[in-house]
C-alpha cells in the first residue's frame, strides 16, 4: 500500500502536514487546517484509511498535532475518527494521540466532544 | 480629474482620523480572496502577539466569519469566464481597551436575513454546554445537508464566549447589509 505524504502549506490557505505510513502503521496530521476545499483535501485520506482497514489491518497509531482547524475541517476530522472507530469495532487495534498546547481549553473541549461523538478513546498529551 | 476628486465628499484625512480615534487595528474592504485572508490572519498574529490567547481566538473567529463572506456575500466582482469569484465584504478589528471587537459586513439577499436572525437569537440563548451539544448535532448532519455557515456561527459563539451581535440594514427591495460584531475579552492578558 502506498504511503501518503503532504507537506504543510502556509503561503495562502493552510493545509496540514499529512504523513500516513502503511509500513509502520503510524499516521500523523500536523499544523493547521483551514483550507478552502476541505472535503476535496480530506477525501483521499478517508479512502486511504478505508483501504488500510480492509487490506492492511495492522495496529494503527494516529497522532494529531493540529493547533488550529476550522469548522469544516472539524467535520472531516470527525469522519476520520469514525473510520478509526469502525476499524476498532472490526477487531483492529487503534491508538489515537492528540497533542495539544498547554492550557488550550478550547482544544480540550474539542477533544471531549470528539470522544462523545465517536466513543473512541483519545489520549490527550500536553506539550 | 484632480478637481473632481477634491470636491468629492470622501476625505482621506477624515477616514484616517476616524481610524485612529476609534483604535482600529485592521480594516479591509474588498473581495475575500485566499491571499487576502492569509494576509489578514498573518497580521492578526503579528500585531496582537502581546495577547497570545486572545489573538488565537480572534484568528479563529475571523476565519469563520471571513469564510462566510467569501462563500455567501451577495456582492461579487464578476470577471468574465470566472463564476466562482469570492464574495466582497468588509472587516474591522478595534481595540476597545479591555476587549477587541471584530466587525464584519457584507451584502446579503433579503430572503436570507430572517434565517440568520433566528439562528443568532437561538445561539445567543444557549448556554456553553447547550452550544457544544448543538454544534455536535450540526456536525453529525450528513455532508449533503451540512450547512457550513451554520456551524461556523456556533463556533464563533463558542470561541468568543460572548454573544453574536447582528445588525441588518435594508438597502433595497432585494438586498440588505448584514453586520456581525463579536467582542473578545482580553481576560487580563497584556
Amino acid at each position: 500500500m502506498e504511503n501518503i505524504y503532504i507537506n504543510e502549506k502556509s503561503e495562502t490557505f493552510f493545509i496540514p502536514t499529512v504523513d500516513f505510513n502503511a509500513q509502520t502503521g503510524v499516521c500523523e496530521l500536523v499544523g493547521e487546517s483551514y483550507l478552502e476545499e476541505t472535503y476535496a483535501f480530506y477525501k483521499p485520506l478517508f479512502e486511504w484509511l478505508e483501504a488500510y482497514k480492509q487490506d492492511v489491518k495492522k495496529d494503527l497509531t494516529f497522532n494529531i498535532r493540529l493547533t488550529y482547524f476550522n469548522t469544516s475541517s472539524s467535520k472531516c476530522i470527525l469522519d476520520i475518527l469514525r473510520i478509526l472507530k469502525d476499524f476498532e469495532n472490526k477487531g483492529g487495534k487503534v491508538i489515537v494521540n492528540w497533542y495539544l498546547e498547554n492550557e488550550d481549553e478550547d482544544m480540550i473541549e474539542e477533544i471531549q466532544d470528539f470522544i462523545k461523538d465517536t466513543n473512541l478513546s483519545i489520549n490527550s498529551i500536553t506539550f | 480629474m484632480k478637481k473632481e476628486f477634491l470636491q468629492n465628499k470622501f476625505s482621506l484625512l477624515d477616514y484616517y482620523s476616524v481610524m485612529t480615534k476609534e483604535n482600529i487595528l485592521i480594516s479591509y474592504k474588498g473581495p475575500f480572496t485566499d491571499s487576502v485572508l492569509a494576509e489578514i490572519t498573518a497580521n492578526i498574529r503579528t500585531n496582537l502577539n502581546l495577547y497570545p490567547q486572545v489573538s488565537k481566538k480572534l484568528f479563529a473567529v475571523f476565519i469563520e466569519l471571513a469564510q462566510n463572506i467569501s462563500y455567501y456575500s451577495s456582492e461579487r466582482n464578476y470577471i468574465e469566464g470566472k463564476e466562482d469569484s469570492p464574495g466582497i465584504g468588509t472587516i474591522v478589528i478595534k481595540d476597545e481597551g479591555d476587549f477587541f471587537t471584530l466587525v464584519t459586513g457584507n451584502l446579503i439577499n433579503k430572503k436570507n436575513t430572517q434565517h440568520l436572525v433566528e439562528k443568532c437569537k437561538l445561539i445567543n440563548s444557549l448556554s456553553r454546554d447547550e452550544l457544544r451539544e448543538y454544534k455536535r448535532k450540526q456536525r453529525n448532519e450528513p455532508s449533503s445537508e451540512f450547512d457550513g455557515g451554520n456551524i461556523g456561527l456556533i463556533q464563533v459563539a463558542l470561541t468568543s464566549n460572548s454573544a453574536i451581535n447582528l445588525e441588518i440594514k435594508e438597502l433595497s427591495d432585494e438586498y440588505s447589509f448584514i453586520v456581525f460584531a463579536i467582542d473578545l475579552d482580553k481576560g487580563g492578558e497584556s
